[in-house]
């Protein structure tokens, strides 16, 4: 499972890079970068396709039995997918409302040291293992989809705030004096300068936070939250290979899927 | 309002009517930061008037840019006033303020995710005006600034050389047609040739929008060739001397100030000074469509002030030709080559005429065309003497004391 992450680390270590070099040649650039996104929008969906296709070609080819049949029959998985859904978009939405203002608080002029501070205990959210996380935060609050939200709202708080912490200071300071200079109030640079020139760095930072609650939410099985992880759960339990299976690679692709969709909402908000 | 003024009151409202006139007025200002022991700007009185082109130069660190950034409170000050048309600029709130007053920085700091268009908009937008207002607007502007606009409104900075930005940057400054310009090295980050071309075209501009400018630079040539006061700011924040160009290069303050303004005075001073700022000589003339014996007799009376030539001008004045006496006992003609127009022509560009002219001569005409006088290089000389400071002989002029 935390190999999701990881991974995902690197893509965006990647976009970021490409990002930068950007600034320079126009023509070239914008061509190359038009291909590469291309890539990535078309690719990615077929890739997953196919998985699903071979994963539905391994259990037709697979004798399953009444009990396996039963963790497969698609009401189930579609409750399950609804439940990782509700369970990864509702932590992330308000990890992505919570962390942009917690960040857009913590760039303004007086506040370095809450920033050293807040970004310290994010830290501590993240570096906790997500297992205990769930676990702990069940014994306090009890178990159910709630307290899976509130885990991995914990979890995952950190990307997005650090990104919005860094993309926002790292504007281009003449940019932000001018914005002064020539009267903008401080919401309307905040709004109309800061947020838009920030909204690439901030993006990546709520793709990684999605990926963590995607994979995390796999987790949430554990204290009762529902979720696909109850299929690995359920297979472990009944020891049957074909509904581990048919579990991993659906939590999998499920993770592939909101990362893509996740990227293509980007593309579309940060400026040309 | 008390109707009977005592002598005191009558007093103020003397110097309340010559405030009126200066358009920005520091009185005493001073801007100190608790960790630094030296205030960065140290009791500063300035009052600069409509119109005014002044530049505030001095090594780094001497407050210049402070002293500018105080004026549009991007920077408070510690203690002091600082007044624009009469109005303490703490009156306003401070983004009020800034709408009223453009400001270009050297970074230009255009926003990157807005088209040319939408930045030139920017503060026009900030105190809103009519879309078609708008966009009337911000075409004059780029066209203004000497950017076709259907050809840049839509691009985006980034596609931008970086004289071009600078002067998408001066066009949003001037956007809502502020009075008031505020220029932070605005020519300091393009290459030179660049810079060159961006201070004559802005010198021209200035000319038709007559803006009050402070004008911020820490280089000396560029504050002699652009402004009308200079500003040199001393160490210890205090300011060294204010004067016109023409002041400040032929009388250097102290040796602070001649030794900032390096060896290249000289050179400096005749681009600064200009043909109307010099005694011209006189030159025989004659009226066009006089006879042979007419001719004749001026050139003799000429040759007798050892000039061998006369200069023919027709009714309004204006130079036609030069005469003088041939071999066949007439006069001959032959054109004027080397005319220089009176206000605009420096030194610097009549020297350069000067030496390319076969006649170690030229003719100086006024705006309509009409003869002012001549100028050569003795004359040159002997006008640039006195400027250069009495007594100063080639070796001293801008050598450290």
């Amino acid at each position: 499972m935390t190999v999701f992450p990881s991974s995902i680390d690197v893509f965006q270590a990647t976009d970021a890079a490409s990002e930068s070099s950007d600034f320079e040649p126009i023509k070239a650039g914008s061509r190359r970068r038009r291909t590469r996104r291309i890539g990535h929008f078309v690719f990615r969906p077929l890739m997953l396709i196919l998985i699903l296709g071979l994963l539905i070609l391994y259990l037709h080819t697979t004798p399953l039995d009444s009990i396996d049949h039963r963790s497969l029959y698609w009401s189930t998985i579609r409750s399950e997918l609804f439940q990782q859904l509700d369970l990864t978009l509702i932590s992330s939405a308000v990890v992505t409302a919570l962390a942009v203002l917690l960040g857009i608080l913590l760039t303004r002029r007086k506040a370095p040291v809450a920033n050293s501070i807040v970004t310290a205990l994010a830290t501590l959210g993240q570096a906790a293992p997500p297992v205990g996380l769930m676990i702990l935060a069940a014994l306090v609050l009890g178990v159910g989809a709630r307290t899976a939200i509130y885990a991995l709202i914990i979890y995952s708080i950190l990307p997005v705030l650090r990104n919005t912490v860094t993309g926002l200071n790292g504007l281009d300071k003449a940019i932000l004096e001018a914005a002064r200079g020539i009267g903008m109030r401080p919401i309307q640079i905040l709004v109309g300068v800061e947020l838009p020139l920030a909204v690439p760095v901030i993006m990546a930072g709520v793709r990684t936070a999605i990926i963590l609650n995607v994979g995390t939410a796999a987790l949430a099985t554990f204290i009762n939250g529902g979720g696909l992880g109850t299929m690995i759960t359920t297979g472990i339990a009944v020891d049957r290979t074909p509904i581990i299976v048919a579990g991993s690679v659906l939590v999998a692709v499920f993770a592939l899927a909101m990362d893509w969709a996740v990227m293509i909402v980007g593309e579309l908000l940060s400026p040309s | 309002m008390a109707l009977d003024l005592s002598p005191q009151e009558a007093s103020n409202m003397g110097t309340e009517l010559q405030r009126r006139r200066s358009v920005i007025e520091l009185r005493d200002v001073s801007k100190h930061y608790k960790d630094a022991g030296a205030p960065i700007v140290d009791r500063l009185t300035l009052s600069i008037s409509e119109g005014e082109f002044v530049a505030l130069t001095g090594p780094s660190g001497c407050g210049k840019t402070t002293t500018l950034k105080m004026i549009n409170r991007l920077i408070e000050p510690s203690s002091g006033q600082i007044l624009i048309n009469g109005q303490d600029v703490g009156d306003l709130p401070s983004h009020r303020l800034r709408q009223g007053i453009g400001y270009v920085i050297q970074n230009v700091g255009l926003f990157p995710h807005m088209t040319i268009a939408d930045n030139v908009a920017a503060v026009p937008r900030l105190l809103g005006w009519k879309k078609d207002r708008t966009t009337a607007r911000i075409d004059e502007l780029l066209s203004m600034v000497g950017l076709e606009p259907s050809k840049y409104r839509d691009r985006f900075p980034r596609e931008l050389s970086g004289g071009q930005a600078q002067r998408v940057g001066v066009a949003r400054a001037l956007a809502a047609d502020p009075p008031i310009l505020l220029m932070d090295e605005p020519f300091a980050a393009v290459d030179p040739i660049t810079r060159t071309s961006l201070q004559d075209e802005f010198l021209r501009l200035q000319q038709s929008i007559r803006k009050t400018i402070v004008f911020v630079t820490h280089d000396m040539a560029e504050a002699m060739r652009l402004a009308d006061r200079v500003v040199i700011f001393g160490p210890q924040s205090k300011i060294a001397q204010v004067g016109a160009p023409t002041e400040v290069l032929s009388a250097p303050a102290d040796a602070f100030v001649a030794s900032m303004l390096g060896s290249g005075r000289l050179v400096q001073l005749l681009s600064c000074v200009r043909l109307r700022d010099v005694s011209l000589d006189m030159w025989p003339t004659i009226a066009e469509g006089l006879g042979r014996d007419e001719r004749l007799a001026a050139l003799s009376s000429a040759q007798r002030q050892g000039k061998d030539r006369v200069l023919v001008l027709d009714d309004a004045k204006r130079p036609l030709y030069w005469i003088h006496s041939d071999t066949t006992g007439d006069s001959s003609k032959f054109e004027v080559d080397c005319k220089l127009e009176l206000e605009a022509t420096s030194l610097r560009d009549a020297i350069t005429q000067i030496v390319y002219c076969p006649h170690d001569c030229a003719v100086v005409v006024d705006g309509n065309e009409a003869f002012q006088g001549i100028i050569n290089l003795k004359g040159i000389r002997r006008s640039l003497i006195p400027l250069a400071g009495a007594g100063t002989t080639a070796a001293t002029i801008g050598v450290e004391k």
